[in-house]
This record gives C-alpha cells, structure tokens and sequence, in this order.
C-alpha cells in the first residue's frame, strides 16, 4: 500500500517551486492560443514557456531519468571546479535542502544567539543582550522570515488602501518593536523612514498621502 | 572638430558646478550602491525626474557619476556582507566575502577599489582615443548578433553560479518569460494581462531587481544572526591589498579590456562582463588558484572589469539609443528626457556633451580612490548595523522606489512577490542573476529574435548559418558554454581510448 503521507513528507519547498514554474509555463504556452495572439507576439513567449516547461519537468523527474540524462539535469557545474569531483544533486540535493530548511528552523525555532547575554559583546555601553523578539517570548514557534513576509504583506496593503505616507512609521515602529529594538531608535527609525516618504511625495510627486480605500484626497 | 570639442569638454567637466554634480554623484552612487539591493538603476530611477530642472550636460553628469559610484559602492557590499549592492558586484562575492572571512577584508576592498578606479582611468582615455574604432566593432553586430549575445551571457552565468545547468537555464527563460507580459513589442496586444489594466505595461525590470536582491535579501537577513554569514572583522591591510592587485597585471588587464569590451556590446551590461572577466580568470588560472575560497583573482578580475564597462556601455548607449544595462537604460532616458537624441548627433555636432561625459567618468575615478581608501577603515559600520534596523528601511524604500518606477501597484506588488521566488530560488541553487538577466534582456532579446526570424523568413538556420560567421561563433560559443562541461569528460576519455 502507497504509504501517502510519508510521500507528502517528501515534498520540499523547491518541488512547490517547480510546480509553480510549470503551471506557469503552461499558461504562458496555452494564453496565446486561447486568446488568439497575433503569431508576432507568440513566438518567444511560447518558446521560452517550453523551455521552462521541459526544465522544470525534467527537474522534477530527475530522480526517475535514465543514467546520463539524470547526470546532465542534476549535475552541478562550476567553471571553478572539474567535472568529475562535481557533485550530483537528485536526491542528494533535496535532502541537503530539507536539512538546510530543518537547521534553519532549529536556528529560528531555538533562541537566536543574538538574545543571549553575552559577555564579549563589542557594545562599549557595556553588556547588554536584545530582548527575545515578541514571537518567542510568546512561547510561538514562527520563523523570523515568515514574520517579516507578515509584516511586509500588511505594509504593502495597508500602504495601498491608506497611503504609504500613514503607514509607514506604524510599520517601522511596529516592526522593531516587535524585534525589541529600542524604543527610542525605533522613534527615531519610524520618523525618519515617514521624512523620506514625505520626500517622495514633495520632490517625485508621488501619491503616497493618498490610499485607494481611505484619504483618497490626499492631503 | 574632434579636438576642439574635446577641449570643450574637458573645459565643461572642470567647471562649477558640474564638476560639483560629478562628485555628488559619485558619492550617492557609492552609498547606495554599498546598500544591498538598492544600487545604480534605483538610484538613478530615483534620481532622474529630479534632474529636470538642471541643464543636459550636468544632468547627464550626475546620473553616469551616480552609475560609476555604485559600481565600485556595490563591492563594499558583496566584500563584507555577502550581498552584493549592485547586480554587477555579484561575481565579487564569490571571492570578496571568503577573503573577508578569512580576516583580510581591508586588502579585498582595497584591491576592489584600486582595480576599478585604474581600470576606470584606462578605459576613459580609451574611450576618448579608441571609440570611433568601437562603434565600428559595435556595428557588426546585427539582430541575429544581438540575441545571441543574450543567451551567451544567460549560458555563462549558469556555468559560473552554483547549482544544475539545467536550473541555470530554466531561471534565465523563466525571466525571459516573464518580460514578455505587457504590450508586445512587435505588435499593440497585450499579452498576458489577464484583464487587469495594471499588466498592460508588464514588470519593470528594476522592480524585479529590487525585489529579488533587496527584498530576498531582507527574507535571509530575518533567519540570520548577523548581516554577513558569519562576523566579517575590518582586519587586513589597505597598502598590501593594492599592492596585491599590481602583483598580477595580466588579470587586471583581462578584466578591463573585457569590460570595456562587453560594455560596448549591446544588451551586455556590468553583470555579464564581470562574471565573464571572473570566469576567464577562473578557467585560466584554475590550477594556480582558490577561487570561490578568496583569491585575490577572483576580485581583480570583476572590479577590474566593472568601471571599463561603464566606459564602454556609454558607446552603443550615446551612439545607437541601445543600452547595455538596467543602469544605462535609465540614462537613455535621461538623455531623451533632456531633449537630446543619441546617435550622430551626440557624435557630430553635440560632441562637446559626449566628451564632457568621458572627461567626468576618468575624474570620477579620483574620487573613487580617495573615498575608497579613507571609507574603508569605517566600512565596518556597515556590518554592525543591526538587521532589525535594516530590514524595515529597505522594505519601506524596496515598495515606495519600485512604486515611484511607474506609479504602480503592481511593480510594489512584483517586490513581493519576487522576492520570496527569489529567497527560494537562492535556497535551492536557482541563479537568481540568469533570471533577471532574463527580464532585463527579454525585450532586447525578443526584439532582436524576431528580427532574426523577418530575416531568415521564419527559418531558425540564421543563428547558425556559416554565411554570418559572427552569429555562428557566438552559437558555437553557447553550445560550447552549455554542453561543454557536460560533453568534455567523455571527449577526454573517447581521446584517450583512441591513444
């Protein structure tokens, strides 16, 4: 019996990432016939998708392919080193990834170094470690990355529906608070990050007083 | 006339405040091109609209200053934080951080600022004396030429980045993919929008840039207990690392005439001519070397190569209206922008202004030396900049500056969205460089494809038809670049059998 969630295991990151290029690829190819695109504007579009198509499934595959194909799809090659001392990914490769992802979880699920007092610290103000970021002091198990992507993604909306110009210093102050920067440098950051915004607007005449939801008028 | 305007020129370039602008800019370049992922297309973009109120010949001044500051600025970066500041810095990292690492990065920035600043000074005058010569080069190449360069540049940088050939390739024409969304461009459709009026224009390509350098760069920074990799200590020595780079000419000299060479090939900017220059000299120093451990090859070769490729982009770019680069494009428009057409005007009666561009890019230099070796000693400071502090800057000026490209939310959203591609994309060994090479190429490279094929009437022979010798060798060349490392082993073996 196929043991499914042990192959659902086995799924990493970089086989999401594949799938994605040829789903991609797949509609990059098909679009143009779908919508009838004139042939000039076709051409290299649809080639590049086969490529990345093909690429990405033998990518996919490369566990699975005969011998020297396998070779080809999987080796890596370096201009700084010989062929034969290369180093074969497929499997291998994966695995090395799916290591890297685990250390790096234990690296963000653990308590970073940088939390930790420690005695050698170069700060001539004397030894003084950083707060745990809020996740961890909540006991919360959140990769830092995964936190910044949060961050970032609430930014960039909030930045559409309200206006950059508003937004800006809540996030800067949010954001190092969150990473128990101190409050007066977070201050100094937010203020700092909303003149240069300010900036924008006066000398670029951009938009950013002005939100697609809220203070559509700007100022 | 050729003297006299030269004379001119050199009489604009020292005059106040032009020579005030240069040095601004230089300055601006250098610092933003220290920061990761910002570099000279942002800040030049950034810098652009606010040139309007300046004459031609400064405003020019200033956005190439901003160009050549931010070649060297971008170094900093990849030597002491593994990150480089510029696309183009990206080939010194492979060298430039391990030497950090090893407790030398004084000599790595020194070699790094002497090997462009004198390279820099070479190629200016070079420029000057050899540039009727270039654009006679420059014009043999055609379409068929100019697409294929694209792919050899592509086909390089997957043999020198880490990872599969196979993934190498993939990341290149997934970026080619990807600039085709938009409005064609040899026919008013647009192409894959999706019914959302925002992709009509496609993405822009420093959004791209912004997003897979700045904003992929803030994703690892997040995990990582420091900047750099590991702690990277300002130790060395300033006076060894420049006597280092005068320790080996042949690879200084390498890396500039392929600059300059490179630089003055369309659609070939900084990032292919310095992977190029550090590939060349891995190849053929590889037995007598470390690199990828620190050699101090490894750097002279792509700083050497950065600065003449300034020197040499400026040719096709003033005399065609092609840029080589992100950087340059950005300066075309700069010069549409200012009421000036490149071409033979900028080379007939508008020569004062070309001269005056080429008198700054080999004062800059100066500049360039002074501030690189009294920067050094403090270059540090970089480093010991918190992440947390960072990371929220560059997310604020990664969204507002990729915004501010076009006014649109979708370039903001492209930061996003191609960042995390990017952060997975390093992870797993995807060169991030072949995919935006891809984008920054694809509407040079589709261009000229299509071309190639109105040429051939449709037939795929024109790329490797003996009757265009050129096109055949830069075929070759690829085929070469691809399979070689593949094919080669199993020469060798069927050669030694035969023996």
């Amino acid at each position: 019996m196929v043991n499914y969630s042990k192959r659902l295991e086995g799924i990493t990151a970089e086989h999401v990432l594949l799938v994605t290029l040829l789903g991609l690829s797949v509609v990059f190819y098909v679009d143009p016939i779908i919508k009838d695109y004139p042939e000039n504007a076709t051409i290299f579009p649809q080639l590049m998708a086969q490529v990345v198509g093909i690429g990405s499934f033998l990518l996919l595959i490369q566990n699975y392919l005969p011998g020297p194909l396998q070779k080809f799809v999987a080796q890596e090659v370096s201009m700084t080193e010989s062929f034969e001392e290369g180093q074969t990914e497929g499997v291998g490769a994966i695995e090395d990834a799916e290591e890297d992802e685990g250390s790096t979880d234990v690296a963000d699920t653990a308590v970073d170094e940088r939390y930790l007092d420690t005695d050698d610290d170069d700060d001539t103000e004397g030894v003084r470690a950083k707060d745990l970021p809020l996740h961890q002091k909540w006991g919360i198990d959140i990769n830092n990355t995964v936190i910044m992507i949060v961050f970032s993604s609430i930014y960039f909306a909030l930045g559409w529906a309200v206006g950059f110009l508003y937004v800006t210093p809540l996030f800067v102050f949010a954001y190092t608070t969150w990473f128990r920067v101190r409050p007066l440098k977070s201050a100094f950051l937010a203020v700092l990050a909303t003149v240069i915004v300010y900036g924008f607007i006066v000398f670029l005449l951009m938009p950013f007083d002005q939100g697609a939801i809220v203070f559509t008028e700007g100022l | 006339m050729a003297v006299a305007s030269l004379v001119e020129g050199i009489q604009i370039a020292v005059s106040w405040p032009v020579i005030g602008w240069m040095a601004a800019g230089l300055l601006a370049g250098i610092v933003l091109g220290a920061l990761p992922g910002i570099g000279s297309p942002v800040g030049m973009a950034i810098v652009l609209p606010l040139t309007v109120p300046l004459d031609p010949t400064p405003a020019l001044i200033l956005l190439i200053s901003i160009y050549s500051g931010a070649m060297f600025g971008g170094s900093i970066s990849a030597i002491l934080l593994n990150a480089p500041g510029t696309e183009s810095a990206a080939a010194t990292t492979l060298d430039g951080y391990p030497m950090a690492k090893k407790g030398l990065a004084k000599n790595a920035l020194a070699i790094a600022t002497t090997a462009s600043a004198f390279n820099g000074f070479i190629a200016a005058i070079l420029l000057v004396l050899i540039s009727p010569i270039l654009i006679e080069v420059v014009l043999l190449f055609g379409s068929v030429e100019y697409f294929l360069l694209a792919i050899l540049g592509i086909s390089l940088i997957t043999i020198v980045a880490d990872g599969s050939i196979v993934k190498g390739i993939v990341a290149g024409a997934f970026g080619f993919m990807i600039s085709t969304m938009g409005i064609a461009i040899m026919a008013p459709t647009p192409r894959y929008a999706f019914g959302q009026l925002a992709l009509y224009d496609g993405l822009n390509f420093v959004a791209a840039l912004i997003g897979m350098f700045a904003f992929a760069e803030m994703m690892k920074l997040a995990v990582q207990n420091q900047i750099a990799e590991d702690a990277v200590g300002i130790t060395g020595s300033i006076t060894e690392g420049i006597k280092t780079v005068f320790r080996y000419p042949k690879s200084l000299f390498k890396g500039g005439v392929i600059g300059m060479l490179i630089g003055a090939v369309p659609g070939s900017g900084a990032t292919t001519s310095t992977f190029v220059a550090y590939a060349e000299e891995a190849r053929s120093s590889a037995a007598a070397g470390i690199f990828g451990e620190g050699d101090p090859r490894g750097i002279i070769a792509p700083e050497g190569a950065n600065n003449p490729t300034v020197s040499g982009s400026l040719v096709p770019t003033l005399s065609f209206g092609i840029p080589g680069s992100g950087s340059t494009a950005v300066f075309l428009g700069g010069i549409l922008m200012h009421g000036l057409q490149p071409g033979p005007g900028l080379f007939g009666a508008q020569l004062h202004i070309t001269y005056a561009l080429f008198v700054s890019v080999f004062l800059g230099n100066f500049i360039i030396l002074a501030v690189g070796y009294t920067v050094i000693p403090y270059a540090s400071a970089i480093t010991k900049l918190d992440t947390d502090v960072i990371i929220p800057m560059v997310i604020v000026l990664s969204f507002i500056g990729a915004f501010s490209l076009r006014r649109s939310w979708f370039d903001a959203f492209g930061v996003l969205a191609l960042g995390i591609l990017g952060y997975y994309m390093v992870k797993y060994k995807y060169s991030v460089i072949a995919f935006v090479l891809g984008i920054v190429l694809g509407p040079i490279a589709e261009e000229n494809f299509f071309r190639s094929l109105q040429l051939s009437g449709g037939g795929y022979g024109i790329f490797v038809s003996p009757s265009r010798p050129l096109s055949l060798g830069i075929s070759i060349l690829i085929l070469l670049a691809l399979f070689g490392p593949f094919l080669g082993p199993y020469v060798k073996r069927a050669v030694n059998n035969l023996r």
